[in-house]
């Protein structure tokens, strides 16, 4: 790989100020399970990488009953899994986190990696396309190989958001600090993501010398149950082919919200409105969940190897919406 | 997922029963592989395989690995036979046997990923 040089940053400003430097091409570096991977690959030659890992106080995880939770984003994902209070009050976070990887990686990954991270597609990854997403004409699924592309929200680029922590944290109603030379704004996650369709070189809104400081997710409501289910095609370690995040309000077996994000079937966290809306106020039993998870998928566009996911997609939502409620079938 | 693998293998003399053993857990793991996992993967534009990584090109791990339990079957008087592709080659077959036994539905392609399994229960009309 070609040299780069190192550097340490000592806090958040320190950070921002040397990645903004519009003079050098540096990248952010928290595990680097991403990132190092890319710069192998040969696709990325950065000058230099900035270390947060340095920076004191970002890794933290605090939770309150007034403020909910505040996960700094390089608390790794073993953290956030292993957390008690994510674990009783945000068991979708908990599972999300908990399903990534494998335990070498939940050690050294971090969650502000994990929902930045660049996508796992083989014509982005491979040296040997000139794909949409890093600045050529064309998108080579289309006419390739698509298994695991997504068959949601496609086009012209048609990526997978490969985050399972993502959807997780949206289903939530997460929000997210982005901090740079000029200071700090804060996005709701479902603001944070970008389709193709807007722009097909990027998955979020980091601008140049941008990173996320703060993932803040709200304290649960009354009632509140969740749960994440990811379906792999290789159970040892692997992406989702599909994912659900659920978060339910019930009020006894009466759901008064529901709040559903998918994994695998768009180039974004997908929101289900569609699933959400038929959800709301009802009991959840297994007619009404049907119904849910066929709106779900009722939009779908399959690519020519993908139309498998359009079945997964709905067994997954139904099994984690019953899960979630606790209802057995 | 396999749960339980039972491997009876006859190939006369065993010469040595440690590294037999050995030989049969590999090629089961290894046929496992095969039958549920590895695929390579082509693009038909440029002909390049699209997987040539150790992500993509996906090999059986822990949680693919079943109970194994195997039998020799000795028959000294035989001599020594050949035990480098027995163990792995009936292995997918077994794997393809069994996903018949549970579902109803012939698969003939492999890898047996979900796709291709829904696939087939599609054509026999049995699709849930």
């Amino acid at each position: 790989m070609k040299a780069f040089s190192y550097y340490n940053a000592a806090d958040v400003k320190d950070a921002v100020a040397v990645l903004g430097d519009s003079g050098s091409d540096s990248r952010a570096l928290a595990g680097g399970t991403d990132l190092i991977g890319e710069i192998k690959n040969r696709y990325i030659s950065p000058d230099r990488l900035v270390n947060l890992k340095s920076i004191k106080g970002l890794d933290r995880i605090k939770y309150s009953r007034s403020q909910g939770l505040t996960l700094g984003p390089l608390a790794t994902l073993a953290e956030v899994a292993g957390h008690e209070q994510v674990r009783v009050r945000y068991p979708a976070l908990a599972e999300a986190a908990e399903s990534v990887g494998s335990p070498q990686l939940r050690n050294v990954g971090t969650i502000g990696g994990n929902i930045c991270q660049r996508p796992r597609c083989w014509y982005y990854r491979g040296e040997e396309y000139p794909c949409l997403r890093k600045g050529g004409s064309h998108c080579y699924a289309v006419s390739g190989r698509n298994k695991y592309h997504c068959i949601i929200d496609g086009g012209p680029c048609f990526i997978v958001h490969p985050s399972d922590t993502a959807p997780a944290l949206m289903a939530l109603g997460a929000r997210v600090a982005i901090t740079s030379a000029r200071g700090e704004r804060e996005v709701g996650l479902d603001e944070f993501f970008v389709l193709p369709s807007s722009d097909p070189t990027r998955e979020n809104i980091l601008g140049p010398g941008e990173i996320v400081t703060r993932i803040s997710v709200p304290p649960p409501g009354e009632g509140q149950r969740s749960c994440y289910l990811k379906f792999k095609e290789r159970e040892s370690r692997d992406f989702a082919l599909v994912g659900a995040a659920v978060v339910l309000e019930l009020q006894g077996r009466t759901c008064r919200r529901a709040s559903v994000v998918l994994a695998g079937v768009a180039p974004v966290p997908h929101r289900s409105t569609a699933a959400e809306k038929i959800l709301s106020g009802q009991a959840i039993a297994l007619a009404v969940v049907e119904k849910a998870a066929e709106a779900a998928v009722a939009g779908a566009e399959p690519m020519e190897e993908n139309g498998y996911k359009v079945q997964l997609t709905k067994t997954i939502l139904k099994r984690a919406v019953l899960r979630a409620a606790g209802v057995e079938v | 997922r396999p749960v339980k693998f039972v491997a009876v293998q006859d190939f006369g003399m065993p010469m040595n029963k440690l590294t037999a053993r050995s030989q049969i857990n590999g090629g089961i793991i290894m046929g496992i592989s095969w039958a549920l996992c590895e695929d390579r993967t082509m693009d038909p534009n440029t002909g390049l395989m699209v997987n040539p990584n150790m992500e993509n090109y996906k090999l059986a791990g822990t949680m693919e690995t079943p109970e194994i339990e195997v039998v020799i079957d000795e028959m000294p008087e035989r001599g020594p036979i050949g035990l480098g592709e027995p163990p792995r080659i009936p292995t997918a077959g077994a794997l393809a046997t069994a996903v018949y036994n549970a579902t109803g539905a012939w698969v003939r392609r492999m890898p047996m990923t979900p796709d291709v399994v829904l696939e087939a229960l599609a054509n026999k009309g049995g699709a849930r």
